[in-house]
């Protein structure tokens, strides 16, 4: 009887034929759905120096120190380093595989006949053996440091996708001595902490530095006259000018984005804070809060169109958001925890940092506007004044760091970054400051 | 890493320290004239007006030698030893029509700093509605709130933040313009 | 994850597969419903017949038959003036004549009757062998039929039988290789992910194809990016990702081992 075998026989292989085919297009089809946010490891390999015109500088030091101190990157130390190249031809890719880097920068500096400065740097990827970047800064050699920054945002910005902020500055205040006589400065630097640059200096508290869109400016309040004012300064030149000294309360300035107004806290005789907006040009004043609750510390959407707010009109401190025009209603924004102020925006308008009641602990805290999830991003018990980097990517806060405050950074998803502190004293309230036109 | 991090840190710190010597010396103190120009060398001092907002001691006889009241955590409520106190120099304000005080609230170091000079005032205003309760005048009280920036006591605990959270009645030496 | 289109591939041939077996088990059962003639095993070939015919058939051989009364069949002497026969004699003779006729007649008829008989018993005689014949062949046709149908189910067992084991056996070793597939699967995907440094623009909505090539032992030797809305930093991340994830690690049968992977990278 052949016939049912012989179905049988071409049945079983019609089943494998078709099993198997099915098979080869169903193989290996992975989907990954998250990574890790560890930082990117980088080899920033000694450039070639230009003595003397390079004033000592060690530009890959200086690269080295921004890209760490984003939290993002982590750089391979000298002394691990396989061999030093200058340039991308020198380059070994394996080699610098092998000793755990994803990518390596390598860079000269050089004297021009014009007495600039140029630096030249470039990027390579170790696993694939590709040039990424090559690019070259020209300046003073005064400017050095500044160009190192250049070549620190490139590199970010190449491997990231995001435009780094490492040439620009930040604006803090420093303390010195202890309570009641205390010495108060206003200082602008870099956002590395160097190349301090003193704005004011003052027995009487100093606070809430804000800078000025295209970053000439700093607002603050500063209480010279026993009582609170606020001031706008040039921060080139040192002039300054008094706003508002208003009886009671004159506080939180924050420049609008269009650079024209200044929103801010005003209490009046009767004590009563609230919001206000002040044109600058105009001396027009207009109220925008009008609550017997604590309203303060105002901060304008990147629109210009909305302020976000401290109030404690629900009976603790919340944010919430107020169309930028009176008579407007405000929209309650935070509603995890018992304490929620000093909201502060990020530059897409998205992310919402504050500072958060956490446990016992005043944390900075990150909200996403369109979802309400607040994540905690840092660790310390009296932690505040949280300021993001004009690129969005970096937070800049104060935190007390046993007995003295210092700054310390961390990026937008937790990788802790930098520590700035003051050899004596301490340092707080920082505010980062624009990208350089 | 560790070791990266210190070396990163002991570099930003000699910056800093560094820079700070290269503090330029203070101007020489300014007329109190705020919306003056300042030098071109862009450093600033702010200075204190002189005159009319000039501390004196004040009466020192029995509770009014206490011019400090406390207040609970996040309260602006006037109790305990803090209600004699108020009652005292509303006393004597009532009795010496020409004496000015300046009210200067203050809290403990928790919280932000901005919210932190609104619960300031809130307790300045609270011993000044007191005060005027009491038979003060009103123009004999001004306020001010410091926040959380003028501390009594350094500190980072419980014992100090409870003598920080204050109201201070300081006495001003300048008199009230006499009533025209 | 299987794209939309590798969906539908995946549907049609599973419908293929399915159509497949149905017809197969269909025409399998078309086969044996109907059991094909079965071989002649009877030495006669048995028909049905008319009784009358089988008298015919089988007429006994005719017996000679009787002898008829002889008629008497006086020799012609008549014509000498014999002597005639008186009226008695004629009577007689008539009686004697009509006697032997009838008897003969009467002889004549029994032993028609009696060859009718005979010819009936044995008619029916062949009629009862032919019907007991009839009935045996029938009998045997029966039991024929009843083994061929007990050997048709007993293949047609068999048949389903081998069937369901080769199907049972494929699907093992399908589902053998599905789950080998899918633990290798996840264990690729599982070094890629620790191996890729997220970059800030892989947000929700991103979604790249890598096409990887691979040689036995996991090294990759070759990755194409193929359908992608990320920026330049995601593509260089999940680039490097497979290659920092290189090599990967190996199926747990060899014989799964497949050169060609196609890795998605869908951020949440």
């Amino acid at each position: 009887m052949s016939g049912p075998r012989a179905i049988a026989g071409a049945l079983a292989v019609v089943v494998v034929a078709l099993c198997a085919t099915r098979s080869a297009h169903a193989a290996l089809q992975i989907e990954i759905t998250s990574g890790v946010r560890d930082p990117v490891p980088i080899a920033i390999v000694p450039f070639a120096r230009a003595v003397p015109a390079d004033g000592g500088l060690d530009v890959a030091e200086v690269v080295q120190h921004d890209l760490e101190g984003s939290g993002r990157f982590r750089a391979l130390p000298r002394e691990r380093m396989p061999a030093t190249p200058t340039r991308a031809d020198e380059i070994a890719a394996p080699l610098w595989k092998g000793a755990g880097s994803d990518y390596v920068v390598v860079g000269r500096v050089s004297a021009m006949e014009s007495g600039q400065v140029a630096v030249d740097f470039d990027l390579v990827n170790t696993l694939t053996g590709a040039r990424l970047a090559t690019q070259r800064f020209v300046g003073a050699p005064g400017a050095l440091r500044n160009a190192a920054h250049r070549v620190s945002d490139a590199i970010y910005q190449k491997i990231l996708g995001v435009r780094g902020a490492f040439a620009t500055r930040i604006a803090y205040v420093a303390v010195d001595g202890s309570p009641p006589a205390q010495h108060f400065q206003l200082i602008v630097a870099d956002a590395d902490g160097a190349n301090q640059h003193l704005v004011l200096e003052s027995r009487f508290p100093l606070m809430s530095p804000s800078w000025s869109p295209d970053g000439q400016w700093l607002a603050y309040v500063s209480f010279e006259t026993k009582h609170s004012g606020v001031y706008v300064q040039l921060v080139r030149s040192g002039e300054r000018r008094q706003v508002s000294a208003r009886a009671g309360v004159n506080g939180a300035p924050e420049w609008s984005p269009d650079g024209r107004k200044l929103a801010l806290t005003l209490g009046g005789s009767s004590g009563n804070p609230d919001i206000y907006i002040l044109d600058l040009a105009s001396q027009d004043l207009t109220r925008i809060t009008d609550d017997p609750a604590i309203d303060t510390e105002p901060v304008w959407a990147p629109d210009g169109h909305s302020l976000y707010f401290t109030s404690d009109r629900a009976g603790s401190a919340q944010i919430y958001q107020i169309g930028a025009q009176p008579g407007a209603r405000p929209k309650r924004i935070t509603f995890g925890g018992s304490y929620n102020a000093r909201p502060r925006v990020s530059p897409d308008g998205s992310q919402l940092a504050m500072v958060t009641l956490d446990n016992g602990a005043y944390r900075v805290a990150v909200q996403d506007l369109a979802s309400g999830t607040v994540r905690v991003l840092s660790h310390g018990r009296l932690d505040e004044s949280p300021s993001f980097a004009p690129n969005g990517a970096t937070l800049i806060y104060a935190e007390r760091d046993g007995e003295r405050g210092a700054l310390a950074t961390v990026s937008i998803d937790g990788l802790t970054g930098l520590r700035l502190k003051a050899p004596q004293g301490e340092v707080r309230e920082p505010a980062w400051g624009p990208f350089s036109p | 890493m560790r070791r990266v991090i210190v070396v990163l840190l002991v570099a930003a710190s000699l910056a800093l320290g560094a820079c700070a010597h290269k503090r330029p010396k203070p101007a020489p103190p300014e007329a109190p004239d705020a919306s003056a120009g300042a030098q071109g060398s862009g450093a600033n001092t702010a200075n204190a007006a002189a005159g009319a907002d000039e501390e004196g001691a004040g009466p020192q006889a029995g509770l009014l030698a206490t011019k400090v009241v406390y207040f609970d955590f996040d309260s602006s409520e006037i109790k305990g030893t803090g209600t004699d106190v108020v009652a005292a120099h509303a006393k004597y304000l009532t009795a010496h029509s020409n004496t000015r005080v300046r009210l200067e609230g203050h809290t403990d170091e928790r919280g932000s700093r901005e919210y932190n000079i609104g619960l300031g005032e809130r307790r300045a205003q609270s011993v000044r509605r007191a005060l005027l309760l009491q038979g003060a005048a009103d123009a004999q009280i001004s306020t001010v709130s410091y926040g959380e920036e003028r501390p009594a006591v350094p500190g980072h605990d419980e014992a100090a933040w409870a003598k920080n959270r204050r109201v201070e009645i300081v006495y001003l030496t300048q008199p009230l313009a006499p009533k025209q | 994850m299987q794209r939309a289109s590798d969906r539908w591939v995946s549907i049609a041939l599973s419908v293929l597969l399915h159509g497949a077996l149905l017809a197969a088990l269909v025409y399998g059962w078309l086969m044996f419903r109907q059991p094909p003639r079965p071989a002649p095993t009877l030495a006669i070939e048995a028909t049905v017949v008319d009784a009358r015919a089988v008298r015919g058939a089988l007429r006994p051989p005719p017996q000679p038959a009787p002898p008829a009364a002889p008629a008497p069949t006086e020799p012609p002497q008549e014509p000498v003036g014999p002597p005639q026969p008186t009226p008695e004699e004629r009577t007689r003779r008539e009686q004697q004549r009509q006697q032997a006729e009838a008897a003969a007649a009467e002889e004549r008829r029994a032993a028609e009757q009696k060859a009718a008989e005979q010819q009936a018993a044995q008619a029916k005689q062949a009629e009862e062998q032919r019907k007991a014949e009839e009935r045996a062949a029938a009998q045997k046709r029966a039991a024929e039929e009843r083994q061929r149908q007990a050997d048709a189910q007993e293949s047609s067992e068999r048949l389903a039988d081998l069937q369901r084991s080769l199907a049972a056996e494929e699907r093992a070793k399908v589902a053998r290789s599905g789950a080998a597939l899918a633990s290798w699967e996840s264990q690729i995907a599982a070094k890629v992910t620790r191996a890729w440094l997220r970059p800030p623009t892989a947000r929700p909505g991103i979604e790249c194809v890598l096409n990887v090539t691979q040689v036995p032992g996991g090294e990759v030797t070759q990755v194409s990016i193929g359908e992608c809305n990320g920026d330049q930093a995601v593509r260089e991340s999940i680039e490097a990702a497979v290659y920092r994830a290189s090599p990967l690690p190996p199926p747990p049968d060899p014989a799964l081992f497949d050169r060609n992977l196609k890795i998605n990278f869908k951020p949440d």
